[in-house]
């Protein structure tokens, strides 16, 4: 985004990101983590896994789905796997961070030719609250020659079901479900009528 | 960015003294018209394509070699080129929610009215139609490699339609960008973008 002719993969992939990690999608995986003692973002994850198990993305043209997870497997780099993954367990842990943006915008800077990301510093409103962004800053892309690995990557270490946790709903007990339950049983049991004996 | 784009190799290019004394000068136009954006030509780099951004509170404008001095991009090309990059800075239409830039269609627009409108001040034209001719054979069939989601919901991320809309002078915007409308734009005073390097 940005460019003249846009890249309809990369648009894809920082969309469904940005998409992800703001609003209640965001607040449904922090539920997940917090409710599951899923280490999401924990440092020893692989970004490829989480990627697949956000299902994020692209969808078309040139092997789209392979490529992209071995781009976040072999050629991101461990740094920025790192990195990233340091700053989204930051931003998920912290109930302030309302969002993460993400961005690539191409880098001429770096020598040898390489990746690098850029976390943008916390700049909090008055009540706290910030968002953070995460920017791939590139030098070359993809190989169009690289034919990608589109299967399911395996599991990290203390990944908790599911594999997959939906955005738009958390299928855990939140404590306010869990007590509204309690007291309707209560009362159920309390308005029962007692059994007629049988003569 | 992160995934391959079309490319003109460098022994393809036209390396001509008169192609880069040409591309000189219509940079330094646009940075005389529009001071507060900077433009760089990266020689180097071969991907047929530019591309805006804000780094440390700066507009800069990056004209990759790939399309600077691609042999079938010429004036027409080259100036649309430029304004629609400029436009990403300087329009006020629709905003891109991660970053501070306008969103495709917002530069697209600003690019042939605004911008075109600034230029003409000065004494400098171009031809639309012949610019997105010469865009369209120096890129090639990759034009359309967008996801039908994208594609459909913004005409500025389908070639054919973006032609089409520009060319008949329908450049409507919106006030959200229709791609990436559900996505909220940063509430920490817009200070997103802001990137050490």
């Amino acid at each position: 985004m940005g460019s003249l002719i846009p890249n309809g993969n990369d648009a894809e992939v920082i969309n469904k990101l940005n998409d992800r990690f703001q609003g209640n999608k965001l607040i449904n995986l922090r539920r997940h983590i917090k409710g599951k003692s899923d280490d999401f973002f924990a440092s020893d994850r692989h970004l490829h896994r989480i990627s697949y198990r956000l299902n994020i993305f692209p969808s078309t043209g040139n092997r789209p789905k392979g490529r992209w997870y071995l781009f976040l497997r072999d050629l991101i780099g461990d740094t920025n796997r790192t990195k990233i993954l340091a700053a989204l367990k930051g931003a998920l842990d912290d109930e302030k961070c309302v969002g993460v943006h993400f961005w690539a915008r191409f880098n001429p800077k770096t020598n040898p030719p390489d990746y690098d990301v850029d976390i943008s510093p916390k700049h909090p409103d008055a009540n706290g609250e910030y968002w953070i962004t995460i920017t791939l800053l590139c030098d070359h892309e993809i190989d169009a020659g690289i034919s990608g690995d589109p299967s399911v990557p395996p599991a990290d270490n203390g990944e908790k079901s599911p594999v997959q946790p939906s955005p738009l709903r958390w299928r855990g007990k939140s404590p306010k479900r869990a007590l509204k339950k309690a007291a309707k049983k209560a009362v159920s049991k309390v308005g029962k009528k007692p059994a007629k004996k049988r003569k | 960015m992160i995934f391959d784009q079309p490319q003109q190799a460098v022994e393809q290019q036209d390396r001509s003294a008169e192609r880069i004394s040409q591309v000189s000068r219509l940079v330094a136009v646009f940075e005389a018209i529009f001071p507060s954006v900077h433009y760089r030509v990266l020689n180097t780099v071969t991907a047929i394509n530019a591309q805006a951004s804000f780094v440390n509170g700066a507009c800069l404008v990056d004209i990759f070699g790939g399309l600077a001095f691609h042999p079938a991009i010429r004036h027409d090309g080259l100036v649309f080129m430029l304004l629609h990059e400029t436009g990403h800075h300087l329009s006020d239409g629709c905003k891109l929610p991660w970053a501070h830039l306008a969103c495709e269609c917002s530069a697209d627009r600003w690019a042939t009215a605004d911008g075109r409108k600034a230029l003409e001040e000065k004494g400098k034209t171009f031809r639309l139609e012949a610019a997105l001719q010469e865009i369209e054979h120096a890129v090639g069939p990759q034009l359309q490699d967008a996801a039908p989601t994208l594609r459909i919901s913004c005409w500025a991320m389908n070639w054919q339609k973006r032609k089409r809309t520009l060319l008949v002078g329908q450049t409507t915007i919106p006030k959200t960008c229709r791609i990436s409308g559900a996505i909220k734009r940063s509430q920490s005073g817009g200070r997103y973008g802001l990137i050490n390097t």
